[in-house]
């Protein structure tokens, strides 16, 4: 995923604060666009949050987590993994008025982007 | 603490957890009822046992012990006018349901008394993170506006709300409260594999060590969407340490937590 999908993806949807791009199995954060400069502590939490909810398995589900959402009454964090890449993922930040369909929607397509420009 | 620091840690806050934090600054309150009510959201908050700190300004301040929101012990109390109000409170080694009444009426007395009140915590050392006994929020709130209780036309609880909402579509469903369980969807075996899922859920997203955990007890909704073909998800959410985990089969998640939410904006 490059910057400027990053950056185009999150710009798309005001309600959402920031985003930050992760490789959950190497606990790397790769990239990241956010209304305000975050500091690493922020951004280390929401990429072991991702590690977290997407490694959620049991006989109960016999798939793999593809997202999973947590809303709660001041902000919606979302975390969605790569659907070709199933080790990275998106960590998103939102206010609690995001509209998560379209969201993820977009976001699946943001993080299929590839660009020779990365 | 440095301008810097401060914002840093603003954004610390606003980032991994959204619940009110004591950071020792005023807030003011226009009502006895409005300040305890202030001081509960705080109660509310806290899950493991913290030490903290109200202070009324004008030298008045408080200190119990709170965790799981309970208040579970009054530790000190600077007046020493109320202190012989409510000393039979006061002098307690440990608080229990019993003492609602007695703690909402302190509280109250508090607050009446002043316009502001500052939070601060620390941590408890020495101690267990027991989470029995105690006064919790729910029943201090009962003991200062029971007639909010008694309404018998009050709206159904934003959790049977919900799952009436969406009981076309739930194949299994569970409603956890203080360790217990008790099936109100689905056959038993489908039950009991949810059961053994959900205990390991909460067990390991419960923990203090997760940073959404309090948002997840306290009011939140969280959703699994699975990858493939998978036409299910799996929704929990929390209320004030009540829990209900549903699988879902039908809808997409994002239509679930819709769901939640028009019922906490409604």
């Amino acid at each position: 995923m490059t910057p400027r999908a990053l950056s185009e993806f999150r710009a798309r949807f005001p309600a959402c604060e920031l985003v930050v791009y992760v490789d959950i199995s190497a606990g790397t954060v790769l990239k990241t666009d956010g209304a305000l400069n975050y500091p690493q502590e922020i951004l280390d939490a929401l990429r072991d949050c991702a590690r977290d909810l997407l490694h959620v398995r049991s006989e109960f589900m016999d798939q793999a987590v593809e997202h999973a959402v947590l809303l709660g009454q001041n902000g919606a964090r979302i975390f969605l993994r790569a659907p070709d890449e199933p080790s990275e993922a998106l960590c998103c930040l939102c206010a609690p008025e995001i509209d998560v369909d379209p969201f993820l929607d977009a976001a699946r397509a943001a993080i299929s982007t590839t660009d020779a420009a990365t | 603490m440095s301008s810097i620091d401060r914002v840093r840690s603003a954004l610390m806050r606003v980032a991994v957890d959204r619940s009110p934090k004591a950071d020792g600054q005023p807030v003011l309150f226009d009502s006895a009822q409005t300040g305890v009510e202030m001081i509960l959201v705080h109660v509310d908050s806290i899950l493991m046992r913290r030490r903290m700190t109200l202070d009324f300004g004008s030298s008045t301040n408080i200190v119990c012990d709170v965790a799981g929101r309970r208040i579970m012990d009054i530790i000190s109390l600077s007046d020493e006018a109320l202190a012989a109000t409510h000393a039979s409170i006061i002098a307690k080694d440990g608080l229990g349901p019993d003492d609602a009444a007695g703690v909402a009426e302190l509280l109250l007395a508090l607050c009446a008394d002043g316009d502001r009140v500052a939070f601060t915590r620390g941590r408890v050392t020495g101690k267990t993170n027991a989470l029995r006994g105690g006064v919790s929020s729910k029943a201090l709130r009962d003991s200062i506006s029971p007639t909010e209780t008694a309404d018998p036309d009050a709206p159904v609880d934003r959790m049977e709300a919900w799952i009436e909402t969406i009981a076309p579509h739930i194949q299994t469903a569970l409603w956890v409260e203080e360790e217990e369980w008790q099936v109100i969807a689905g056959d038993d075996d489908s039950a009991a594999v949810l059961q053994t899922w959900a205990e390991d859920f909460l067990d390991r997203f419960l923990a203090p060590d997760f940073p959404l955990a309090e948002t997840l007890e306290t009011d939140g909704i969280l959703t699994f969407g699975l990858t493939g073909e998978a036409t299910g998800h799996l929704a929990v959410v929390g209320r004030l340490g009540q829990f209900v985990v549903a699988s879902v089969e039908g809808g997409s998640a994002a239509q679930t937590l819709m769901a939640w939410r028009a019922l906490s904006t409604a």
